[in-house]
C-alpha cells in the first residue's frame, strides 16, 4: 500500500516535470493561446446571450469578427497615414536615433538657455557635454523601446494567426471547455470541485470584463483630456487617439503600464515634433487619468476587485516580459489576478467542504 | 422587417431571411438530435421535467454531467454544503444517517430514474443524509444549482415548474414528518402514561 503511494507520488512530481518543461519550451505558442482563451472568456457570455436568443454561435461570432475587422480596417486606414513617418523611423533605428538624439539637444539647449536667463546656470563646455551625453542615453533607450515594438509588429501576423484559430474555436466550445472541467474533476470532490470551479469562472469573468470596461473609459477619458492638449499644443487629433489607445492598453499593466504609456506617449510627441508643453501635458494627462481610474473608475467598474500587492504586480510583469515579451507585461497581471482568485477560493471556500469518511455528524449529535 | 421598395431594403429584407432561416434550421437540427440522446428519457420521465418545453429540455441537456461511482464510494456526505442534484442512469444510491452512537440509519435507497438531492436547487443548504453508491458502475446524472439558476433567467417559466415540482416535494415531506412526529409525540405520551400507571 506504501509502496503504492509512493509510486504514484513519483508519477505525479514527474508528470509536473514533464509538463512544466514542455510548456516552458513551447512558450512562445502559449501566449496567443492563452491570450486567445482570455479574449474569449471576456466575448464568450454575448455570444451565449445571443444563442439564448436563437442565434447560433457560428452567426454571432461571424458577426464580431467582422465588426472588430472592419473598425480596425477604418481606424488603420484614418491613423496608419498619420503614424507613417514614425513606423518609417522604426525601420531605420540609426536615423530614429541620431534624429530623436539631435531633437534631445535641441530641448536641452533650449532649457539650459532659459535656465541662464533665469540665472540659475552659467554656459560651460561641461554643460553642453552633460546635454549631449544625456541626450544620447535617452535616445538609445527609447530607441530600445521603439524597436521591442517595431519586432512586437514583426511576429504579429504568426501570433494573430494562431490567436484567432484558438478564438473561434473557445468560443465555439466555450461551454464545452466547462463542461469537460466539470467531467474531469474526481468523484470524492465533485461538489466542491464544481462550487469552486463555478465561483472561480465567474469572478475570474468579472475581473477581466471589468478590465476591459475600466480601460475603455480610461481610454475616452484621455482622448477628451489630450483633445484639450490639441487646443494649446502642438499635438493631432489623430496621435491624441493614438496616445489615448497606447495609455488604455497600457493601463492593464498595473503600476508599470501608466509609466510605459506616458514614455511611449512623450515618444511620439517628440519624434513628430518638439512640442515640450505637448510632452508633459501627456504626462499630466496620464497622472489625472490614474488619479481618477483609482478613485472612481476602480470602486465602480470592478464588482470584484482583485487587489495585488504592488510588489507582485512589478514581479509578476518582469516575469511576464522574461516569458513572453511585451504580451506577457500586458498579460501578467489578469494571470497573477487569476491565480489570486482560485487561491482565495480554494482556502476560503474549501472550509464549507470536508469529504473525510464517515465521522460523526453534527445533527446526529 | 417590411420591404420599403428602395434596393437597400430589399437586401436588407432578404437578409433578414435568410438570417431567419438559418437560425430556425439549428434550433430543429438541435431539437432533432436531442431525442437521440441516450440521457433525454432520464431526464424527461422524472417528476421534475415532465412539464417543461423541449427547449429547457435541451438547455439542461447541454449541461448534464455524468459521473460514474463505485460501490461504497460517497456522492456526498452529511453537513456538506450541496450543490447539485443527481438522477440515477445505472445501479442504486443509498442514503442514510448516523446517529450519535455511529449506528446507521438508511433513510431511503434511490434505484435507476429516481431523483435525489434535489433540495440544494433551491438554495444551497448543508446535506442532511449521506448517499453512496451500492453497486459498482453506478452511473448518475448530475445538475448543480448553478444551471437551474441559468435555465430559471433564460426560461422563466420552465425554471418556476421546476422550482414549484421542487417545492411540493419539501411540502409533502414536511407534512408526512409532522404527521410522524406527532403520531410519535401521542405514543409517548401514552407510553409515558402507561409507564406513569405502572410506577403507581
Amino acid at each position: 500500500m506504501k509502496d503504492d503511494r509512493f509510486y504514484r507520488n513519483l508519477f505525479v512530481i514527474v508528470a509536473t516535470i514533464v509538463v512544466v518543461a514542455t510548456l516552458y519550451k513551447v512558450r512562445s505558442l502559449l501566449t496567443p493561446v492563452f491570450s486567445a482563451l482570455l479574449v474569449a472568456y471576456i466575448i464568450y457570455p454575448v455570444v451565449l446571450g445571443a444563442s439564448r436568443i436563437g442565434i447560433p454561435k457560428a452567426v454571432t461570432i461571424t458577426m464580431i469578427f467582422v465588426a472588430t475587422a472592419g473598425s480596425l480596417v477604418h481606424i488603420g486606414y484614418k491613423v496608419i497615414p498619420a503614424v507613417n513617418n514614425e513606423v518609417k523611423m522604426l525601420s531605420r533605428p540609426d536615423d530614429y536615433k541620431a534624429e530623436a538624439e539631435s531633437k534631445l539637444v535641441n530641448i536641452g539647449r533650449d532649457v539650459s538657455k532659459e535656465l541662464q536667463k533665469l540665472g540659475i546656470i552659467n554656459e560651460t563646455w561641461e554643460d553642453e557635454k552633460i546635454i549631449r551625453e544625456s541626450s544620447a542615453w535617452v535616445a538609445e533607450q527609447s530607441s530600445f523601446l521603439l524597436f521591442s515594438v517595431g519586432d512586437f509588429a514583426k511576429k504579429t501576423g504568426q501570433f494573430l494567426m494562431i490567436f484567432f484559430f484558438v478564438l473561434v474555436f473557445a468560443l465555439l466550445d466555450g461551454d464545452k471547455f466547462y463542461r469537460t472541467s466539470v467531467q474531469l474533476i474526481p468523484n470524492s470532490f465533485f461538489e466542491p470541485g464544481v462550487y469552486i470551479l463555478k465561483k472561480t469562472v465567474d469572478l475570474l469573468g468579472s475581473y477581466l470584463r471589468g478590465l476591459v470596461v475600466e480601460n475603455i473609459i480610461l481610454g475616452v477619458v484621455s482622448f477628451v483630456l489630450l483633445l484639450v492638449l490639441v487646443f494649446f499644443t502642438s499635438l493631432t487629433v489623430i496621435l491624441a487617439l493614438v496616445i489615448a489607445f497606447t495609455i488604455a492598453i497600457t493601463n492593464v499593466i498595473r503600476i508599470i503600464g501608466p509609466i510605459i504609456g506616458a514614455v511611449i506617449g512623450s515618444l511620439l510627441v517628440l519624434v513628430s515634433s518638439t512640442d515640450i508643453i505637448a510632452m508633459i501635458g501627456i504626462i499630466g494627462v496620464v497622472m489625472i487619468v490614474q488619479f481618477l481610474d483609482n478613485i472612481l473608475v476602480l470602486p465602480l467598474v470592478m464588482k470584484e476587485q482583485v487587489e495585488i500587492h504592488p510588489v507582485f504586480c512589478v514581479l509578476g510583469v518582469l516575469m511576464g516580459g522574461m516569458l513572453a515579451g511585451i504580451l506577457g507585461m500586458i498579460i501578467a497581471i489578469p494571470v497573477i489576478g487569476s491565480i489570486k482568485v482560485i487561491v482565495t477560493i480554494l482556502s476560503v471556500e474549501m472550509k464549507k467542504f470536508s469529504m473525510e469518511p464517515e465521522s460523526v455528524p453534527e445533527l446526529a449529535r | 422587417m417590411e420591404f420599403d421598395g428602395t434596393m437597400t431594403g430589399y437586401y436588407v429584407n432578404r437578409a433578414m431571411k435568410i438570417f431567419e432561416k438559418l437560425i430556425q434550421r439549428a434550433s430543429h437540427k438541435a431539437l432533432g438530435d436531442l431525442a437521440e440522446d441516450e440521457n433525454y428519457l432520464f431526464v424527461r420521465k422524472n417528476y421534475l421535467f415532465k412539464e417543461i418545453s423541449a427547449e429547457a429540455v435541451l438547455f439542461i441537456m447541454q449541461r448534464l454531467v455524468e459521473r460514474r461511482y463505485t460501490a461504497d464510494e460517497l456522492v456526498f456526505k452529511q453537513d456538506n454544503l450541496g450543490i447539485c442534484l443527481f438522477i440515477v442512469k445505472q445501479g442504486c444510491i443509498e442514503i442514510y444517517l448516523r446517529t450519535a452512537d455511529n449506528e446507521k440509519i438508511v433513510y431511503t435507497t434511490v434505484s435507476v430514474g429516481g431523483l435525489f438531492g434535489e433540495m440544494s436547487l433551491i438554495s444551497a443548504t448543508y446535506r442532511t443524509a449521506t448517499a453512496k453508491a451500492v453497486e459498482n458502475d453506478t452511473i448518475l446524472l448530475t445538475l448543480s444549482t448553478f444551471d437551474i439558476d441559468a435555465l430559471t433567467a433564460q426560461y422563466p417559466k420552465e425554471g418556476m415548474k421546476i422550482l414549484k415540482g421542487i417545492t411540493d416535494t419539501i411540502a409533502d415531506n414536511l407534512i408526512s414528518t409532522t404527521k410522524r412526529l406527532r403520531t410519535t409525540e401521542l405514543e409517548n405520551r401514552k407510553l409515558q402514561e402507561k409507564l406513569a400507571k405502572y410506577e403507581r
